[in-house]
């Protein structure tokens, strides 16, 4: 039998374990071989996952589980995504123990993070449907390396996306993250996009695919110019352990020109970074102020939009799911936070 | 105000400690030639990694540089790398052991270029993990760098309690109640104390909310006692006497207090007296709570972050301290802060990250800047208060 799933589309006929290793065939449905097991979750910032653009100052329980549809040779997690089973370890939560978490902890939204969650796809979408029941909006991270009819369904389950576009070249996407065509990809951000929140992630690694920028600031401003795109400076991890360190400064240069083209471009993955924060694109008022404490995204210290999302000095628009909510909003009644 | 220095290879940036932000204004010319002197050696000598041997190298030359440039009269130098490579890493004995000389290698290059009076104190053992106790279906947390200690929530049932309590792995449940009517409290520790702390037995570790999902090898032992050297004539009977034996002396004559993460009685070279590592039933987990009884002079209980607290829950925007983790204000008695309104100046330099500045509160401080294990660069802090 085909799965579904992903564009690899892998037949699991007959034991095959197929790429990711999470599927099996059993009669004549594709199952989840670990359903409903994660390896990580905890409560975090929001703008950490990172969403700069999706409920501002949330408290997000991200969580994950394990294993990976590609292989990219400089993942920084790596330990989660690319692990045999005795390497992390898994806890059994039952989608609703995870929506108990969530509230008991104060969290105003649930994050599938850490890995791709499209090879878990059946427990995110049990997950989801008692997240909807709650009332806490579900979010993921995603390669974006899915089939249109799984697009459809995350679109469906999920309030805000985050997809990561590696590069704009076929060549790189092949030698660095092993898949045979990256158009789906490119197609999956169009269809995410015009259904649900969706913001995208690049990881720039010096010499290999910094010369994608404009072409990817080009594409993404014909979907949407409105998009966020996070631009990561990458560490060198993984199978990329010996690559030099990308200079911050000839990657901005290169930015900066993009910027032309998508005003909510955001650099970090370096701690102390400058370029996190949200400017208003009519009158450069500095309207959302973001630290980066090291990794990826930010920590939000200061909103100063209305609560229409609109900026307080020209009232222009800011485009932003959801509204701003403060840090411990969640807490009060709550027997774990509740003071 | 105090500073940080943030260095990312190729790039870095000075901000305010406190509030996290880039400094913008002119900064007064003292503070500014002891950053400028931070500033230039974390440049020069960039954090090789934590699973990196060199990083044990990192420590001794960046101290020795320090030592040159600033001339501190008290020193604090903490190596990190036996613990981590030791914690995650699959060595063999012969490895191990050639781990252990190079770090005391370094220290003796240290202590033979440099002429300080050393203390050095061994923070305890590791062992082998033998087993996970997973606290998934409690409402219960883990807070990193804990392994030893959980936080458990909303604990009312009996029979929860005594299921609990027979949990393989698990050796003890108190309750925050029962706890502060032994031990005493400082007034945050005590308000983030959990409803229960669940205490793990040796070689086991907790698993749930806030851990990592990383499996490692060995975790830190339950060490009732710790090795303490220095040839200084004063009595260290406990981890929290440390302290004070430093600010007696630290007037006289040059003192560099070192620190050993991972190395305990089994691996410590060379002479030394044992001193105790514990309050009661709990063992120092050579985590925030030994930095800080270093650091203080005081018992685990009156430094400000209890085990299993939900340190997430005082993140807020303006929260103090953004870039030091769950920390929630600069270490108000550190060694350094105490040094500093005698006119004893001080230096520190360590692969324990954050530790290293809280713990040590010196004149300037050299550290990784890593989370996770990952090496985001080096951080220079410059204290003036
Ligand atoms: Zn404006």
């Amino acid at each position: 039998m085909i799965c579904n799933y992903c564009e690899w589309r892998c037949d699991l006929g007959e034991g095959r374990p197929g790429v990711c290793q999470m599927y099996i065939q059993r009669g004549d449905r594709i199952e989840e071989r670990h359903p409903h097991h994660y390896t990580t979750y905890a409560a975090v910032h929001i703008e950490s996952v990172p969403f700069f653009h999706a409920y501002p100052g949330s408290r997000s329980l991200q969580i994950g589980s394990r294993g990976c549809n590609f292989d990219c040779h400089y993942c920084s997690n790596a330990y989660v995504a690319k692990s045999l089973p005795d390497e992390v370890y898994t806890f059994h939560l039952s989608p609703e123990r995870i929506v108990d978490v969530a509230r008991k902890t104060g969290c105003h939204n649930i994050v599938f993070a850490v890995n791709e969650p499209i090879v878990s796809f059946q427990s995110l979408m049990e997950l989801a449907d008692k997240a909807k029941a709650a009332g806490l909006p579900l979010g993921c991270m995603t390669n974006g390396y899915m089939t249109e009819e799984a697009a459809d369904a995350l679109a469906e389950s999920c309030a805000f996306v985050n997809v990561s576009l590696k590069g704009f070249s076929q060549e790189f996407y092949a030698r660095c993250t092993g898949i045979p065509d990256f158009e789906p990809v490119l197609r999956n951000i169009g269809k995410l996009t015009a259904k649900t929140h969706v913001e995208v992630t690049t990881p720039i690694i010096q010499d290999v695919n910094d010369q994608d920028i404009m072409p990817i600031a080009e594409f993404l401003a014909s979907v949407n110019a409105n998009i966020p795109w996070h631009v990561f400076r990458l560490l060198p991890e993984y199978k990329m352990k010996d690559e030099a360190y990308p200079s911050i400064e000839l990657i901005n240069d290169k930015l900066e020109e993009a910027r032309r083209l998508l005003p909510y471009i955001y650099f970090s993955n370096f701690v102390g970074s400058t370029w996190v924060s949200t400017y208003c694109p009519s009158c450069g008022e500095k309207v959302i102020e973001r630290l980066n404490l090291g990794g990826c995204g930010g920590k939000m210290i200061d909103f100063r939009l209305d609560g229409a999302n609109r900026c307080l000095n020209c009232q222009s628009q800011i485009p932003i799911q959801g509204r701003y909510v403060k840090w411990n909003s969640g807490d009060e009644g709550h027997e774990l936070c509740g003071a | 105000m105090n500073y940080a220095v943030l260095d990312v290879r190729e790039w870095d940036i000075t901000i305010d400690l406190e509030r996290g932000t880039p400094i913008t204004g002119e900064i007064p010319g003292p503070e500014k030639r002891r950053l400028q002197l931070a500033r230039r050696l974390i440049k020069d000598h960039p954090y090789p990694g934590d699973f990196a041997l060199e990083s044990m190298e990192w420590v001794t030359d960046g101290a020795l540089r320090l030592w040159k440039a600033y001339d501190p009269t008290f020193m604090f130098i903490s190596y990190a790398q036996p613990q981590i490579l030791g914690g995650v890493v699959d060595m063999t004995t012969a490895d191990w052991r050639r781990l252990i000389d190079r770090q005391f290698q370094n220290v003796d290059r240290f202590l033979a270029e440099s002429g300080f009076t050393p203390i050095i104190i061994g923070l305890g053992d590791l062992v082998p993990i033998e087993g996970y106790v997973d606290l998934s279906s409690w409402d219960s947390y883990v807070r990193k760098p804990d392994r030893l200690y959980a936080g458990l929530y909303g604990l009312e049932d009996e029979d929860d309690f005594s299921r609990l309590t027979n949990t393989p792995g698990v050796e003890r449940l108190i309750s925050k109640e029962d706890f502060i009517a032994n031990f005493g409290a400082g007034k945050d520790f005590a308000r983030r104390l959990p409803d229960y702390l669940v205490i793990a037995k040796e070689g086991h570790t907790f698993k749930t909310m806030g851990g990592s999902p990383r499996m490692g090898l060995k975790t830190v032992a339950r060490n009732w006692r710790i090795p303490v050297y220095t040839p200084l004539d004063d009595a260290i009977q406990s981890i929290v006497d440390v302290n004070e034996v430093v600010l007696r002396n630290a007037g006289k004559e040059r003192i560099a207090l070192i620190v050993l993460d991972g190395i305990g009685i089994e691996d410590f070279q060379g002479p030394h007296e044992l001193c105790a590592n514990n309050f009661h039933w709990y063992t120092y987990s050579q985590g925030d709570d030994s930095y800080l009884a270093l650091g203080t002079g005081k018992h685990f209980q009156f430094n400000d972050y209890p085990p299993g607290w939900l340190s997430f829950v005082e993140d807020p925007e303006d929260k103090r301290c953004p870039h030091d983790g769950y920390i929630t204000r600069l270490v108000p008695d550190s060694i350094g802060s105490v040094l500093r309104k005698q006119g004893i100046s001080s230096g520190a330099v360590g692969s324990r990250s954050t530790f290293t500045h809280l713990a040590s509160g010196a004149d300037i401080c050299v550290e990784c800047c890593c989370c996770d294990l990952y090496n985001y660069g080096t951080k220079a802090v410059i204290y003036t208060t």
